[in-house]
């Protein structure tokens, strides 16, 4: 009798690590199939033919048209450069540069993807609006109150994640050599 | 804890940790069959095939295509290889980026290309099924080479997509203009015979 209440236990408890591996392969929490670049994420070959289970999976679930292999890359961070979840309470500033590509766009998104609201009723930053240093870095600033500079509005409160996409970028995969030098530091403020 | 020594613990956790496995690569490769509200479902929801459909500006408002850039205009076109290749086509961008990328039923993108590979101001490209290939390879004719991108779809339904960048908030509405002028129409092999 306890022989089978054991094996019906442990079948149970096989079940639910197995469901919550794959559960936490697909939101992020294990970083099974990800590709690192500093403070950001990119799912490994995201939507390619060659895409591998996790990444088809995610892209699957969370209903997202990807980007091709050629076209641009995604990349997504949800902490800052010293491992801090996001919160839209504080100030960040994002920069000096960002991994060579023609185009690239800065956004702040929820967590399902979408972008978030704010006073301004502005989403995104292109690399076409960004003022640059005469050296060619620039910051861009993250924050809920209107900045001069290169500004990028934050809701009110509450977390949040930042969605850089490189359009026609020199890098395809990350694994082509990228280093995180290359990818723009996320720098929090200040706080309240 | 004399009825459970150390050895049956560890074959214990072995059996777990391979049951454990087994959940986790079968519910891995059953989402993309299961998956209600993958992206071609959604395409299909709002378009219907060979005609050209603005996809909705991503906003805090429109929650349609999650991880969508507010800044590019975007839209699709369905397609059906059963009655023949099917040819996409596009006008290249006066400034800035615009892509066409193709995607399978699978929601897998297994063809993009971009402004840069643009011919004579048009992005173009002949979507074909592996048989339709065959013929079309053995018709060709050797000294006047056919001049089409062809590529091969691994389903024989999916989608094009036209991704067109604005430069600035203000170029928006021409950015839509021309990821509207995106156009998907089948092209029976018929028709090429002379």
């Amino acid at each position: 009798m306890r022989a089978y209440l054991l094996a019906a236990a442990l079948s149970l408890g096989a079940l639910m690590l197995g469901l919550w591996t794959t559960q936490a392969a697909l939101t992020g929490a294990l970083p099974i199939s990800v590709e690192r670049l500093g403070p950001w994420r990119a799912p490994a070959r995201s939507g390619a033919d060659e895409a591998d289970p996790y990444a088809h999976a995610r892209v699957e679930r969370s209903g997202e048209i990807p980007l091709g292999l050629g076209e641009g890359l995604r990349l997504a961070a949800a902490s800052d450069s010293d491992g801090n979840a996001l919160n839209a309470r504080c100030l960040y500033r994002v920069g000096p540069h960002v991994p060579s590509a023609r185009y690239w766009t800065l956004e702040a998104v929820d967590e399902d993807g979408f972008p978030l609201e704010n006073l301004a009723q502005r989403y995104v930053l292109r690399s076409g609006e960004i003022l640059r240093e005469p050296d060619g870095e620039f910051w861009i600033w993250l924050s809920a109150r209107a900045r001069a500079g290169n500004w990028l509005p934050l809701p009110a409160s509450g977390g949040f994640a930042l969605t850089l996409r490189l359009y026609d970028p020199a890098l395809t995969g990350l694994a082509a050599g990228a280093d995180s030098a290359s990818a723009p530091r996320i720098e929090r403020v200040r706080c309240g | 804890m004399s009825w459970l020594p150390l050895g049956r613990i560890v074959w214990a956790l072995a059996v777990v940790g391979v049951l454990a496995g087994l959940v986790h690569l079968t519910s891995l490769l059953a989402i993309p069959a299961v998956a209600q509200h993958d992206a071609y479902a959604r395409v299909e929801a709002i378009g219907r095939p060979f005609a050209t459909v603005a996809l909705p500006p991503a906003s805090p408002a429109s929650r349609a295509f999650p991880f969508a850039d507010p800044a590019v205009a975007s839209s699709v076109c369905l397609y059906d290889l059963a009655k023949g290749p099917v040819r996409a086509r596009a006008p290249q961008a006066r400034a800035g980026f615009a892509a066409l990328s193709f995607h399978s039923r699978r929601g897998i993108v297994y063809f993009a290309l971009t402004d840069r590979a643009a011919n004579k101001g048009q992005m173009e490209a002949l979507i074909v099924t592996p048989e339709q290939l065959r013929v079309l390879v053995a018709r060709d004719d050797e000294d006047n080479p056919s001049q089409d991108l062809r590529i091969v779809s691994p389903t024989p339904r999916g989608f094009v997509m036209a991704r067109v960048l604005s430069d600035s908030p203000d170029l928006m509405p021409a950015a839509e203009a021309q990821a509207g002028a995106m156009t998907c129409e089948s092209e029976p092999i018929a028709e090429a015979e002379k």
